[in-house]
């Protein structure tokens, strides 16, 4: 159901906000008013919002210790959506989701009385805000572009936001594949087509399927069952093929050993679901007869890239198991650390390194050490080492750096601190990429992917695991928790 | 209003969205409506730019038309603009605004009804094009149309419940014949009508049977009386739905709802969602319907990512709970959710609304009907172990997260609880030494609020809050500077827990550990966060104040406080004795309390402390308790005399509204305007050179002696003082005027106060200059106080609108001694440029800048911006230096090169980069 607004605020620390984009709906204002009876507010002026908005989101007087308003701590923020107070009354519910630079704003309508505030749960068009604004921002894409291409983007916004969204009820959310516009095809179908832009084909046919898995790790070496490890994965998809009504069906499998898939969300797109694959999930204990595939997604692709699915999953082992140790005396820290490849992971990397910080002790200013595999390098700012692991592990699969590291007892303003790291309290970060390799077993390939259609599409299957937040803490010092057992 | 060509109406439309009011206010309505309309039949201006006018419509109608005849008339003028229109494909867009302009200005201006011709006839040209199923007429280039013409329809329909009521079966045959990406509109469209219509019945009593068949057949024309009062929109929550007898007529309504359904999948995912809330709404009514035609539904919603999706399947949860989700399918769902709280793969905001929803999930047998945060009976300790905060998390998340499990372990008794309510007092202690090592703002606000949490929990558990306390007062020790924090944990706790008293055991603790410290430098340094302590303390009536008042006393007599007569120290410290005089138990520290305040009126180097301290201590020893806390809490009846006199027993820490002997404007009455120096542009046009020796004599170093010796007077921005708009008169002749400026975001070291003589209404704004010294020359706001008398004698203080300092403001000429020639800029800007070279070691960085213009163009541009700054020109190629006071530069070689300008640039601060990008595109955009 409609929005009465939506916008785009920019804000840097220390200056004032400013409208990048704005788009009111009077109709549904209109609405609003005889929804909201005596408690509705009409929305001010932009810049009058976004004074109000920044305050509370408690981006304003940035050097002041404590401001009641923003610090007080019964002020507690649970979601995204705010009440805004002017001189009219209190605006809610705002949803604003900051990113970058940027905060994507949107006032959806609520057909009922605003006192006492309705749970959000029950306003029917929240989670079209939320919708509205992720495809805003994905248009926008304020992290990956330049600000000359966001400028561009966000010129182009308001026709592709009243294409998507004419009178506050939108129809689309993907403003990268808005309606299409001009299509001289008149095809007299004999069934329904989907209402997003599908696939049309240019060049040869061809399917392609991605799977990126992710892992997750903290380690810290100290002998009981702490060390935690989590992998999740993305299929991304993306189709070429002849017509518009086109059904796709990916399957994904598992061999005898793979891990099974949890806490499956597929992408709209898919048109339906064995319920068996929404069984296994991480809030629930995992049951041992657990479907393990085949996992089938028939969908209708859109033109574009897109995810297909997203998933979780428990592995007995993390891929790299390590320890490392770090001790200090003065201006000299002693570093030991040891990595084992788990003999079940494919030893072939495109690139394996692991980062060394030192928060909180200066610059380096000399370091000696003893590697038994790879290169060593020093960051520019001299605060990182960076070992450079390579391509393979050795073939014991095991390696280790041992060393002296000296820091200079000057301090600069500019040393990195981390409010976490203090004291010995330290971490190694591993960063590596294992291509045409899933942590989970999980696979595709031509025999698993369907289409009905005479010709045969060329299939691309490929899949990756990436290392995502793995950390190995120093054994020698306390460490933060991440994960809390009740199991023993 | 500007040139009315493509240029000036991009140019007008984004001015007028800047700000709508401000723009109209400044020229007439109608004539502008008029230029507006007249243009948009007009044949030179684009397409493009005509959908931005049109936009002025959509988003401004009541604006434009600020009366309903002038919106009939606009409507009836677009429509027409419409109709002469070519269908051709090159227009679509331009078609589609324009029926979205009509309909806006039609809606909003209350025109839409029966007795205007223009609204019958949109309504009928909106019927018309929707007519065209499949594209058979018009073909497929003109499907947007159609769709924007649905669009409007079904606005119609949402704004006029009931206007379709009696044409459903037309409704209903074109939306089963579409078939082109279409049929979505269509179908959300009937689905509005479909709904409204059966609301209409539900809502009359008792309908005849046949109606509910008579309705879905029906085929006449609009319901126009469906327009009359658009106020008594039907609320849409759960309960406020009306019944429908049964009867067997549902039959044929339940077989049009499982048609619809069973199309659902091909829609977008918010239309999807859409499509499910009007058939829930009428499966609620029609009771005879089972909510059972969802269950084909369900497996696919259980399963996707999408959050409108996914938000249905809550919603039908909430309306149908045990008619359509058996007890193992809500566990299911519960166990979902629960786990889309935590994917690695949603965005932090979507995992918080799911969070919330689990806090309000809709459960087949709730316990309770409280409209707040509920825990479903079926969440387990087990099911949230995976949703234990950590220090990695954001603040928002660690927050709910902990809130949540504190219900959580509070409602599961047991050992795993137990754990669980350990395992969150570790994490307040992860968290507290994070802020112990001076963790950022806002860690340390996280942990407050993370502390207040779990004092409003498990304020039960002894061994927990004693811990609290020991930990808190270990902060305390060391970062002192938080007291505030302490304060507001104090004042919200003791909210919270009326009848706990952890609140005061935690005040007595920060007393104890105050008045145990010794008197010395370290103690002084942290007095002002230990007065304020104190001060609160002294408030419990509770807490014995003997230690505070000895503590104090030995503060006063042992350090050289007094002497030193630090007119704010006083003030706390009159503060804590203004709270102890009315404390209950004052006769145990009389004689200490009269000794110290004797103390201060004859020792304390400031008079006014000197003064209160005197009434202090006349008030304690002549007045009873009783009287004393009347005096001590006095309000004023109103006047100018009762308000001055009652102020000097104030003390800072009181709420000084309605006791102020400076009052503030109502308004903002005063503004800085900004000058634009003329004059010292004249400086750069350098005269011809003396000798050049003395120009080599003039090194570099001594140029960065000159600018420390001189960084207070480098960057003078010169303004005048004048009033805002138009005042009251009793503001007209201000004097002793004394502007603050208020640091916010501390970009520029400390302003001095500027005080001006004054400002009449009927004279010349005085000049005011200020003299800025940034940190870092980044575009910044100051905020600015004025404080006056007017002429009757009383005192205002009034807030100016904050003062933006752009980023070019920040630029200064190279300033050369006076006794130096001015040429010596040239060789300035040889040794910076070669000074300026960057390597890993300084901050300094290049740049480049290229923009197409003729070689005219880049001497016009130079002229008119960089003059000022200036150091060479020949052959077109021109050497700029500016000063970024107090010790940056900019230094650009501009050269004309194949068709471009290409300006070289070297600075001593990288980071200015982006604002001198963003500064340089923007003037050549505009040259």
């Amino acid at each position: 159901m409609p929005v009465r607004g939506l916008w785009i605020f920019s804000h840097r620390p220390g200056e004032c906000g400013t409208v990048k984009f704005s788009r009111r709906y009077p109709t549904v204002e209109k609405r609003a008013k005889g929804f909201n009876k005596s408690s509705y507010t009409p929305i001010p002026e932009n810049e009058d919002l976004v004074n109000v908005l920044l305050r509370e989101l408690g981006l304003t007087d940035d050097n002041k210790h404590f401001v009641d308003y923003r610090d007080n701590c019964s002020r507690i923020t649970k979601t995204n959506v705010y009440s805004l107070t002017f001189p009219d009354g209190k605006l809610w519910p705002i949803l604003a989701i900051p990113d970058g630079d940027f905060i994507y704003v949107c006032l959806p309508l609520v057909e009922q009385i605003l006192t006492p505030t309705p749970p959000l749960i029950s306003i029917n068009s929240i989670s079209e805000a939320f919708a509205l604004l992720y495809g805003m921002k994905q248009f926008v894409d304020f992290r990956h572009s330049t600000v000359a291409d966001i400028s561009l983007r966000l010129a182009q916004l308001p026709l592709l936001v009243t294409q998507v969204c004419p009178l506050g009820t939108p129809v689309d959310t993907n403003l990268t594949a808005p309606p299409e516009i001009l299509s001289s095809i008149s095809t007299h179908l004999a069934y329904k087509t989907p209402a997003w832009r599908t696939s049309k084909q240019k060049g040869k046919a061809q399917i392609e399927v991605f799977i990126t898995e992710k892992v997750n790790s903290t380690q810290y070496d100290k002998g009981d069952d702490s060390d935690t490890w989590q992998v999740y994965g993305t299929i991304s998809c993306k189709c070429n093929l002849e017509t518009i009504n086109q059904n796709v069906i990916v399957g994904l499998n598992l061999p005898a050993n793979g891990s099974p898939l949890q806490d499956i969300l597929v992408h709209p797109c898919v048109t339906s679901i064995d319920s068996s694959m929404l069984i296994s999930s991480s809030v629930a204990a995992t049951d041992d007869s657990a479907f393990n595939g085949p996992y089938k997604f028939p969908f209708i692709p859109p033109f574009d890239l897109f995810q297909l699915c997203y998933y979780t999953s428990q592995v007995p082992v993390p891929p790299i198991l390590g320890f490392y140790q770090m001790t200090d005396e003065g201006h000299q820290a002693q570093i030991s650390v040891k990595l084992k490849l788990h003999e079940s992971i494919k030893n072939g990397f495109d690139y394996c390194e692991a980062q060394i910080p030192f928060f909180n002790k200066g610059q380096m200013k000399h370091f000696e050490y003893k590697a038994s595999h790879g290169q060593l390098e020093m960051s520019r700012e001299k605060s990182r080492l960076l070992w450079v692991i390579g391509q393979k592990f050795p073939k014991s699969l095991e390696i280790t750096l041992t060393g002296t590291v000296t820091f200079s007892s000057e301090k600069h303003p500019k040393d990195p601190v981390d409010p976490v790291c203090s004291g010995n309290t330290a971490y190694v970060k591993l960063f590596f990429r294992i291509p045409d390799y899933s942590l989970t077993g999980c696979y595709t390939d031509q025999h698993s992917i369907q289409v009905f259609s005479s010709a045969k599409p060329k299939i691309i299957a490929s899949r990756e695991l990436i290392s995502s937040q793995y950390y190995i803490w120093n054994s020698k010092a306390p460490a933060p928790v991440l994960c809390r057992s009740f199991f023993d | 209003m500007a040139e009315r060509n493509s240029i000036g109406w991009v140019k007008n439309v984004a001015t007028f969205h800047a700000n709508p009011r401000s723009f109209l206010s400044s020229i007439s309505v109608e004539s502008f409506v008029d230029d507006l309309l007249k243009d948009l039949k007009s044949e030179s201006l684009n397409e493009q730019t005509k959908v931005l006018m049109l936009d002025l419509f959509l988003e401004f109608p009541i604006l434009l038309c600020p009366e309903k005849s002038s919106g009939e008339l606009t409507a009836e003028i677009l429509i027409s603009i419409l109709q002469q229109m070519p269908t051709s494909i090159k227009s679509i867009n331009l078609r589609c605004h324009l029926l979205l302009a009509i309909e806006t200005v039609l809606i909003t201006t209350d025109n839409f009804n029966w007795n205007c011709k223009v609204a019958q006839d949109f309504a009928s040209l909106l019927m018309h094009l929707i007519s065209d199923i499949n594209d058979r007429k018009q073909g497929s280039s003109n499907r947007p149309l159609r769709v924007t013409a649905c669009e409007c329809l079904r606005e119609l329909e949402c704004c006029y419940p009931g206007l379709m009521s009696q044409r459903l079966e037309h409704l209903y045959t074109m939306q089963q014949q579409e078939v082109t990406t279409a049929h979505q509109s269509y179908t959300l469209l009937y689905s509005v009508a479909l709904k409204n219509a059966v609301q209409i019945l539900a809502q009359k009593e008792g309908p005849a049977n046949g109606t509910l068949k008579k309705m879905l057949t029906s085929n006449d024309s609009f319901v126009w009386s469906a327009t009359k009062d658009m106020k008594e929109l039907q609320l849409s929550s759960g309960e406020q739905l009306f019944m429908l007898p049964s009867n067997n007529e549902t039959k044929e309504l339940k077989s049009i709802l499982a048609l619809l359904l069973e199309d659902s999948f091909l829609f977008t995912s918010v239309c999807q969602n859409s499509l499910f809330w009007q058939i829930t709404q009428i499966v609620a009514m029609v009771r005879t319907i089972s909510p059972v035609i969802f269950k084909s539904q369900l497996v696919r919603l259980f399963g996707t990512k999408d959050i409108s999706c996914f938000h249905s399947i809550l919603q039908m949860k909430a309306v149908f709970t045990d008619s359509l989700f058996t007890a193992e399918d809500e566990h299911f769902l519960l166990q979902r959710l629960v786990g889309m709280t935590k994917h690695p793969l949603l965005s932090t905001p979507v995992k918080l609304f799911y969070l919330d929803c689990v806090l309000h999930f809709p459960e087949n047998r709730p316990l309770n009907s409280n409209p707040g945060e509920n825990l479903p009976v079926l969440l387990t300790v087990q099911m949230t172990s995976s949703l234990f905060p950590n220090i990695f998390n954001d603040s928002i998340t660690m927050l709910c997260r902990q809130n949540l499990l504190s219900m959580v372990y509070l409602e599961n008794e047991g050992y795993r609880s137990e754990k669980g309510i350990g395992y969150l007092f570790e994490h307040l202690l992860a968290l507290y030494s994070m802020v112990d090592k001076n963790a950022n703002r806002e860690i340390t606000a996280t942990f407050f609020r993370s502390v207040y949490l779990f004092v409003r929990y498990f304020n039960f558990c002894e061994k927990h809050m004693e811990n609290l306390t020991k930990t808190l007062l270990e902060l305390y020790k060391s970062q002192s500077s938080l007291a505030l924090y302490f304060i507001n944990l104090i004042n919200e706790t003791k909210i919270l827990l009326e009848f706990q008293p952890w609140s005061v055991s935690l005040s007595k603790g920060l007393q104890s550990y105050i008045v145990n410290l010794p008197v010395e430098s370290s103690t002084v340094k942290f007095l002002p966060w230990h007065l304020k302590i104190l001060s609160r303390v002294a408030q419990e009536t509770n807490i014995p104040q003997t230690s505070t008042v000895l503590f104090l006393r030995r503060l006063v007599f042992q350090s050289d406080l007094c002497q030193k007569g630090d007119w704010g120290l006083g003030n706390a410290l009159l503060s804590v004795c203004k709270h102890i005089l009315q404390h209950e138990h004052l006769n145990v520290v009389f004689m200490h309390l009269a000794d110290l305040l004797q103390h201060l009126m004859h020792r304390f180097e400031d008079i006014d402390i000197r003064d209160r301290s005197r009434l202090y201590y006349i008030l304690l020893t002549n007045v009873s308790s009783d009287k004393l806390c009347k005096i001590l809490n006095m309000y004023p009846m109103g006047g100018p005399t009762k308000t001055r006199s009652l102020s000097s027993i104030m003390t800072e820490s009181e709420n000084f509204s309605t006791m102020v002997t400076i009052q503030n404007t109502e308004k903002t009455i005063l503004c800085l305007c900004p000058i634009h120096d003329e004059e010292s542009a004249l400086l750069s046009s350098a005269e011809v050179s003396m000798e050049e020796s003395m120009a080599d004599e003039y090194r570099l170093q001594e140029y960065y002696q000159y600018l420390e010796d001189h960084r207070a007077s480098l960057l003078g921005l010169k303004y005048h003082l004048t009033f805002k708009g138009d005042v009251e008169e009793k503001y007209h002749k201000l004097s002793c005027i004394v502007l603050q400026f208020d640091l916010t975001h501390s970009k520029y070291e400390e302003i001095d106060n500027i005080n001006i003589m004054r400002l009449y209404a009927d004279r010349k704004p005085p000049l005011v200059t200020l003299y800025l010294v940034p940190k870092e020359p980044h575009p910044s706001v100051l905020g600015v106080n004025a404080t006056f008398n007017t002429e009757n004698g009383c005192t205002y203080n009034s807030k100016l609108d904050p003062l933006h300092i752009t980023f070019p403001e920040h630029f200064a000429p190279l300033p050369v001694p006076p006794s130096c020639p001015l040429d010596v800029r040239y060789h300035l800007f040889g040794s910076l440029w070669h000074a300026l070279q960057p390597d890993d070691q300084n901050q300094c960085e290049e740049s480049i800048f290229c923009h197409k213009m003729s070689k005219e163009t880049l001497q016009e541009f130079v002229q008119s911006h960089f003059s000022k700054f200036l150091v060479s020109s020949q052959d077109h190629e021109y050497k700029i230096a500016i000063l970024l006071p107090p010790k940056f530069h900019i230094l650009m070689n501009a050269r004309y090169r194949e068709d471009a300008a290409c300006f070289d640039i070297r600075t001593d601060n990288w980071t200015i980069l982006p604002y001198l990008n963003s500064y340089l595109r923007d003037l050549s955009h505009n040259t």
